[in-house]
């Protein structure tokens, strides 16, 4: 059975590398994005379960994809983890995300989210 | 012949000419204390008031070369002396002659032969009159002038003042006031304000300032072309009369709006651009602990211990940096949730307490046994609070032990207290303690680098909390830090 894919979206290497890691760890099959623009056309292509969305990118705002992300059907089950590092942002976004995460994100805590979300996926 | 001294000692200048009335009229007047010049013709009389103003002239009217007539008639044509009363004394006794006396511009007239009580009474009520006249004339300049004075300052004041009636009609405006409507009228006096600053807010502080005298109601403004004014309307009562009026300032804060504004935008992307990489390291550092990338001696776990601790302090730096941001514009606001304060305390050392170690600090904490296990309030903030005030405080203790006690002081509080056993803060400084960007001792300073928000931070975050936090210190003997909170252990639901 193929892993279930999660797609990260963030323009900072380091960031995307620790998102990466700890969705690895819940058993996650990973691909990172760091520019706005090809994330937008990636989405068009792609269904992943998971996308983690930092609000802070070049060349198409986080929150444009996000507009994109809930107007596509194909896209209605994905679950989208929004990170940022703006906690007033965050606040007013709590209704349009499955989940918001105010940045600086911790591993573990990423980890042991991701690792319910992958079992609770394969349950299904 | 009375003795008595005049009230109005004056400059009595007698014009006539017979040497024998001069002297006896000199001589009397000398005797009541006034002083005088005698002369015996009008035109000598008229050089010797344009030499100096007499208080009073007594004239006589048959006199060679020039009459009495004559005399007074120039004398009351020219600016200059007009206002020198003149008692014409003659021995005319005619309707006719005193009418003429009088139309010449007189004030009185004596008949000769005179009482001499009579030229006294008279002499003295009309210095009398003159005196009145000449407080008068100095009372009109002095109120000319204040009134100048106030014209100026109205008139140089840089923000725009309106005085409204109760009507709301605009009775007094400076030109200040007058440059604000993008479509000023012609004449400000008399136009409702309504009519030229159409602004709701502003109408509303005006006529709430009118229900209450005294208090100043404050309201900023956006005109239409985005000018913002932070206008300030008092209702003016007057020896406790009922307000008669609304004074109202507008000035013009557009620019320390837009300072705020770029102020409040540099903090956060600073803070922004700060906590990104703080964030990666923080996340690298838990996957080499967490064996990720294979697993690591004790002494390498030792070593990312601490740069997990510096790197929680220092995102406690930039995060006190990025609140008082928040706090300055006014956008923090707690959020209240289910919290352990046990837990909260055994977080916030574990957090920071490596920091203690090695150093001799003893770091120990007390819950009392009738706290809760579970409280309502802002975790985050708390959890801020209490990191700033162990970390000031080991921060400042060389030796000895930091305590951090949790207990209820009564029955609708419950309080956070961090004691030290460090130097202890001088009296004099405890003042200042909480005030931003502000360190007790230079000296101190230099051994302990930092930015100064902490305490101001801790202190913003517990006054939005609804709390209070005070100090308790004394040179030598350490000091302790309580913060005292509402104790709220269920939250009401909202009658809906």
């Amino acid at each position: 059975m193929n892993k279930k894919f999660a797609l990260i979206i963030e323009d900072d290497v380091g960031q995307s590398i620790v998102f990466a890691e700890a969705l690895k760890a819940g058993g996650f099959e990973t691909e990172i994005i760091r520019d706005g623009q090809v994330a937008t056309q990636r989405l068009s292509a792609v269904t992943p379960e998971i996308i983690v969305l930092d609000l802070h990118l070049p060349h198409v705002a986080g929150l444009d994809i996000l507009r994109q992300i809930h107007a596509d059907d194909r896209l209605a089950e994905t679950r989208v983890i929004v990170a940022t590092a703006d906690a007033v942002l965050a606040k007013e976004l709590r209704e349009q995300a499955d989940l918001v995460l105010v940045k600086p994100i911790s591993f573990k805590q990423l980890r042991d989210l991701a690792v319910r979300m992958g079992s609770a996926t394969l349950d299904e | 012949m009375s003795n008595q001294q005049t009230r109005y000692p004056g400059d009595i200048l007698i014009v006539d000419d017979k040497p024998a009335n001069l002297r006896l009229l000199s001589q009397m007047l000398l005797e009541h204390g006034h002083t005088v010049r005698a002369v015996i013709n009008g035109a000598r009389a008229l050089a010797s008031v344009r030499t100096a103003l007499p208080d009073l002239i007594l004239l006589d009217i048959k006199m060679p070369e020039m009459n009495g007539y004559e005399a007074c008639k120039r004398l009351k044509a020219d600016p200059q002396t007009r206002d020198v009363p003149v008692i014409f004394i003659s021995a005319l006794g005619e309707t006719e002659d005193k009418v003429k006396a009088f139309t010449a511009g007189g004030v009185d007239y004596i008949t000769k032969p005179f009482q001499i009580e009579e030229v006294l009474a008279r002499v003295e009520i009309h210095l009398g009159l003159r005196n009145l006249q000449k407080k008068l004339e100095r009372t009109n300049e002095d109120l000319a002038q204040q009134r100048d004075t106030l014209d100026t300052v109205l008139c140089n004041v840089a923000d725009g003042l309106v005085f409204t009636n109760p009507a709301g009609e605009i009775m007094l405006a400076n030109p200040a006031f007058g440059r604000i409507p993008l479509d000023p009228p012609e004449q400000l006096e008399g136009t409702a304000l309504s009519q030229i600053l159409p602004l709701a807010e502003l109408l509303d502080i005006v006529s709430d300032a009118l229900q209450s005298q005294g208090s100043v109601h404050t309201v900023d403004v956006t005109l239409p072309d985005q000018r913002i004014f932070r206008a300030s309307a008092c209702g003016l009562c007057h020896d406790g009369q009922p307000v008669t009026g609304v004074v109202t300032i507008l000035r013009d804060i557009t620019h320390d709006v837009e300072v705020d504004r770029m102020k409040t935008n540099f903090v956060s992307m600073v803070s922004h651009d700060l906590r990104t990489p703080l964030g990666v390291i923080l996340g690298f550092t838990e996957m080499l602990e967490t064996g990720v990338y294979g697993p690591l001696s004790d002494k390498q776990q030792g070593a990312l211990q601490h740069i997990v601790t510096s790197v929680k302090r220092q995102l406690n730096l930039v995060n006190n940096l990025l609140d008082q941001a928040r706090i300055e514009t006014g956008q923090l606001s707690p959020e209240i949730a289910l919290f352990g304060p046990a837990t909260l305390v055994k977080e916030t050392l574990n957090d920071i307490g490596i920091l203690a170690q090695g150093s001799g600090l003893e770091l120990s904490s007390h819950i009392a046994d009738d706290v809760p296990t579970t409280l309502f309030g802002d975790r985050q903030r708390l959890h801020q609070v209490l990191s700033n005030l162990v970390d000031n405080a080991i921060k400042f203790t060389k030796q000895g032990s930091v305590i951090v006690r949790v207990y209820l002081p009564d029955e609708s509080h419950w309080a956070l207290a961090v004691s030290d056993t460090g130097p202890g803060i001088p009296i004099e400084a405890q003042a200042y303690v909480f005030d931003p960007f502000r360190q007790i001792d230079n000296s101190i300073t230099r051994e302990h680098v930092g930015v100064g928000l902490g305490l101001s931070i801790v202190e913003q975050l517990v006054t939005l909390m609804g709390g209070e936090i005070t100090l308790e210190s004394k040179v030598g003997q350490g000091s302790t830090f309580t913060v005292v909170l509402p104790l709220v252990t269920q939250i009401q639901e909202e009658a809906s």
